[in-house]
């Protein structure tokens, strides 16, 4: 068992930069999700811990060694790729064998690690099907699988040598949403039942929300953020992670701060909202402010207003979408509430203590 | 395409279907006329044969007529040795291709491109260009009427490198990631994933390289001397054109060698046609 | 980056770089075998056909004398050569566009939803698998003057000088109309339906459809077809030397005929000059499909 360290690390390709400067300790036995658009070198990053791919500057640790330069075989990690990489013309059963085929490992009675016999690899093969539920179709070849069943094949061949680190490249996003659905717990349960090191990448917010202990979020090459997903949410870094992650998406203004009586006040032309006190913003300091969909409702009074443009049906919610000064604002609230009109004009307040605001230059959180 | 699926134009489709199958079926048989003849000539006794016109039918029948092309000139020696010739030119060509096709796909060295180019340029360089250059240095290693004279240009092929090339690199990369992962070296790759992965093609690459050896014929006319050497093709020649008063035992040589093409074709229609049309139709 | 960053990164960069090394080495060794073979039997005849053409035996036959490049052109300008290159392109003219149109019709005719179709298409392809030898001798019982059916209709009558080309054409059009059906049969296949139908929505009648679709389409093929045929053409040999062994009065001795006439020590150098000479004819027919690839051809995709 062992957590993975990236310190310094750089990754380009010709010109192109993929990893631009990342430390990130990931800890022993957590599940860590890299989060990101597609393109913004997660993918790399997790690549670069395989050793499909050398950094081009820094170091990547695993357990306590630096792995750069040895080999994908002797870093003792495994992992699922996005189209599963099954071997086509090798049945279930040699497809999970493979990895247990080529390198020494701890044999079940223990003692120093060997090459392991037929019978041991058979014992170890019969194990990881059983934990996948896959006993059935050790005989079939992928081709004769449903997608859902590869991917438990391509699942079963990874954690069948009981790898240090578990990684894993968008292995969801070929199933179907139903399916997407279940084998996200399959996955948390599989976690928790292996107790090691989960590395994955995904650009679906809902599974990192969903499956991981801590999120980081890449943008173009970038880390960030680091934290658990509930602190992500909650309290985003910069404007991208407070756009990125949410859906619908928030809602952002930009503004200039200004004192005012019994506090500062974000104003906007003519509208002015209250900010929450002791919020470190200095006079005339051009911020954006953001509300996610749930913290903005219609009000009597509200500091901002807007005309109605659209209102979609969800069942158990509605979006209402209102044009404010030009920009687009989308309101979540209980179906139960009142339908607006479209065309008129409401009022809006968003709740005080739920406002975030950034600095429009760096574009970083202030407090 | 045409005009399959259109109905309703003038003729109800039983009848149209009907002249389609009267049309495909005497142009069947314009292309099979000349085999037709040939198997007509072999049953025939030649004179009676030419003393009545050379009817569509054979006449005085003789079916020992094929042992007798048998044990003409050496038939028996000359379809092994040509079956030995073949064996050794396909396998060889199989070996190599692979082994430079790998290179060429998954490997980084210097002057990759170079070679390459160099080895796509000795498609300009056929057997009938090199012919009397090659003649001369078989003559100078003394391989004339030899096996390893008969076999030697044709151990390499830039088809066989690029065909091979082409399916290793249609192999997923991440099937390549995931065996890295899974430990396998370079040879296991080759052995477990890259050739049974692109089956098809080398089934394909396999039967035209033995096709075109078995059907050799410049080469091995220039690279022998003597009868007993001659492959069956050209010993063909020797057993049926050089008498054509005994005609009917040469064309009955001539379907007997033959025989092992035809049950290639009936077997492996669909690979053959496939390492025909390769390079040919995209997709 | 910093000093103390910089420790723990060099042994690994040494070993990568040790491990481009094996890489290439071992690139190396996969290509050495095919590379020695070529080079042996492909590159090194080259070579050998300059020297030999720039050389002749000497008058005892134990040493050779330079006669330099005057040798290369007089031969080109001979007119043995001549007479073979141009026999050889007649055999094109003979042979390619007869054997193409023959088998395209074949392949336009059978490619269809038919019920035992398949039978036609395997007889329709069969004659690409009969090996040249064996096609020769089977038209020799056709054209031959003395024991063929057909020895004496006087259009490609082997005694003649004038026909004797055409019959001896026979054999390769009805091999390539074997292979220009299999290849045509395999272009046409690969034309999406979704275009044919789309072309029949849009109210193209079946000739429009060919002619402004279909053909079009498989143009990359037909053009691939028609450069194999030209290069097989030029390098046909086991027809003329089985049916007319170059006769009547030389008039079936094609380039690659007088090549093989010439492979005998004394009148090697003659030969290669020869041998060079097809060099160059195939180099400009690859040359002339590589261009028109690039300028005309409406590519399937």
């Amino acid at each position: 068992m062992a957590g993975v360290e990236f310190k310094g690390v750089w990754k380009r390709f010709g010109d192109v930069v993929a990893v631009e400067d990342l430390t990130l300790e990931i800890i022993d036995r957590e599940f860590l999700v890299f989060l990101g658009p597609s393109g913004c070198g997660k993918s790399t990053a997790l690549r670069m811990i395989a050793g499909l791919e050398e950094p081009s500057e820094g170091t990547v640790s695993i357990g306590d060694e630096v792995v750069n330069g040895v080999d994908p075989r002797d870093r003792d990690v495994a992992m699922v790729f996005q189209s599963y990489a099954l071997y086509p013309h090798m049945t279930v059963y040699k497809n999970i064998e493979a990895p247990l085929l080529t390198r020494p490992m701890e044999p079940p009675d223990g003692g120093a690690p060997r090459k392991l016999t037929k019978e041991e690899r058979a014992v170890k093969v019969k194990e990881a099907a059983a934990i996948l539920g896959l006993e059935a179709y050790l005989d079939r070849k992928p081709g004769a699988l449903s997608g859902g069943q590869r991917q438990r094949v391509a699942l079963a061949r990874a954690i069948v040598r009981r790898p240090r680190v578990f990684l894993m490249d968008e292995p969801l996003s070929n199933l179907d949403a139903k399916l997407r659905t279940q084998t996200r717990l399959e996955l948390v349960e599989l976690w928790r039942r292996l107790g090691i090191t989960f590395v994955y990448v995904t650009h679906d917010q809902v599974e990192a929300m969903t499956m991981a202990s801590r999120v980081a979020i890449i943008a173009e090459g970038r880390l960030q953020q680091l934290g658990p997903p509930q602190d992500v949410y909650e309290r985003p870094a910069n404007l991208f992670v407070a756009r990125f992650i949410g859906s619908p998406p928030m809602n952002t203004f930009d503004a200039v701060a200004r004192p005012a009586a019994g506090g500062m006040v974000a104003q906007a032309g003519a509208a002015v909202v209250p900010l929450p006190a002791g919020l470190g913003v200095s006079p005339d300091q051009a911020v954006t402010v953001a509300v996610r969909p749930e913290h903005l409702h219609i009000t009597a009074d509200g500091p901002l207003d807007g005309i109605v443009r659209s209102v979609e049906l969800l069942g158990h919610e509605q979006h209402v979408i209102i044009e404010v000064s030009g920009e687009l604002m989308v309101i979540r609230q209980p179906s139960e509430e009142p339908d607006p009109v479209l065309g008129t004009t409401v009022r809006l307040s968003p709740e005080l203590g739920r406002l975030h605001v950034f600095d429009q230059a760096s574009g970083l959180r202030v407090e | 395409m045409a005009s399959d699926g259109h109905p309703s134009r003038g003729l109800p489709r039983s009848i149209r279907n009907a002249g389609w199958y009267l049309l495909l079926s005497v142009l069947s048989v314009a292309v099979l006329y000349p085999v037709w003849m040939t198997i007509v000539r072999a049953l025939s006794e030649p004179f009676v044969y030419i003393n009545e016109g050379q009817p569509f039918l054979p006449v005085a029948i003789d079916w020992g007529v094929f042992n007798t092309a048998w044990a003409e000139g050496v038939m028996g020696r000359s379809m092994l040795l040509t079956l030995g010739v073949t064996a050794i030119i396909t396998i060889a060509q199989l070996v190599t291709s692979m082994l430079a096709a790998y290179a060429f796909a998954y490997l980084r060295f210097p002057f990759k491109t170079v070679l390459f180019v160099l080895l796509i340029a000795t498609l300009l360089l056929p057997i009938e260009v090199t012919l009397i250059a090659n003649i001369r240095t078989i003559r100078e290693l003394d391989w004339l009427n030899s096996i390893q004279g008969l076999s030697a240009p044709f151990l390499a092929s830039a088809f066989g490198i690029f065909l091979l090339r082409q399916g290793f690199m249609g192999v997923p990369s991440e099937l390549r990631d995931a065996a890295r992962l899974d430990g396998f070296g370079h040879i296991a790759f080759l052995r477990k994933v890259a050739l049974p992965v692109n089956r098809p093609i080398v089934g394909s690459f396999v039967l035209i390289t033995a096709l075109g050896a078995w059907n050799n014929y410049l080469w091995p006319r220039a690279a022998v001397t003597e009868q007993r050497w001659e492959t069956i093709q050209v010993a063909l020649r020797s057993i049926s054109v050089s008498r054509p008063e005994r005609f009917n035992v040469g064309v009955a040589a001539a379907i007997i060698a033959s025989v092992p093409i035809l049950v290639l074709l009936i077997v492996f229609q669909k690979q053959i046609i496939r390492g025909l049309t390769a390079g040919a139709v995209k997709g | 980056m910093s000093l103390s960053a910089s420790a723990p990164i060099q042994a690994p960069t040494r070993r990568r770089r040790s491990s481009r090394v094996r890489e290439a080495l071992l690139g190396y060794s996969l290509l050495a075998p095919a590379f020695i073979v070529l080079g042996v039997f492909g590159y090194y005849p080259l070579y050998r056909l300059v020297h030999f053409a720039l050389y002749r035996p000497n008058r005892f036959g134990n040493g050779e004398v330079y006669v330099g490049p005057s040798n290369i052109s007089s031969v080109l300008a001979d007119e043995e050569f001549l007479d073979g290159l141009w026999i050889s392109v007649k055999y094109l003219l003979y042979t390619v566009p007869t054997g193409l149109v023959i088998g395209m019709l074949l392949a336009l005719l059978s490619h269809r939803r038919l019920r035992g179709i398949k039978v036609f298409q395997a007889i329709f392809s069969s004659t690409v698998a009969t090996s040249v030898a064996v096609a020769s001798v089977v038209f020799f019982g056709l054209v031959n003057p003395k024991i063929g059916k057909f020895g004496d209709v006087s259009f490609i009558s082997l005694a003649k000088a004038d026909s004797a080309l055409r019959g001896v054409a026979l054999t390769s059009i009805w091999q390539n109309v074997g292979l220009t059906f299999v290849i045509v049969l395999a272009g046409l296949q690969a034309v999406p339906d979704a275009v044919i139908e789309a072309a029949r929505v849009d109210g193209f009648g079946p000739l429009r459809r060919l002619f402004r679709v279909t053909l079009p389409l498989i143009s990359p093929t037909l053009l691939f077809l028609i450069v194999i045929l030209m290069i097989f053409g030029f390098q046909s040999f086991a027809p003329m030397e089985i049916l007319t062994h170059g006769g009547p009065a030389g008039a079936t001795e094609t380039l690659v005929f007088k090549i093989f006439q010439r492979r005998a020590p004394g009148q090697i150098s003659e030969g290669s000059v020869m041998a060079l000479g097809l060099f160059g004819l195939t180099f400009v027919v690859t040359l002339l499909q590589l261009t028109i690839l690039n300028k005309r051809v409406h590519y399937g995709e």
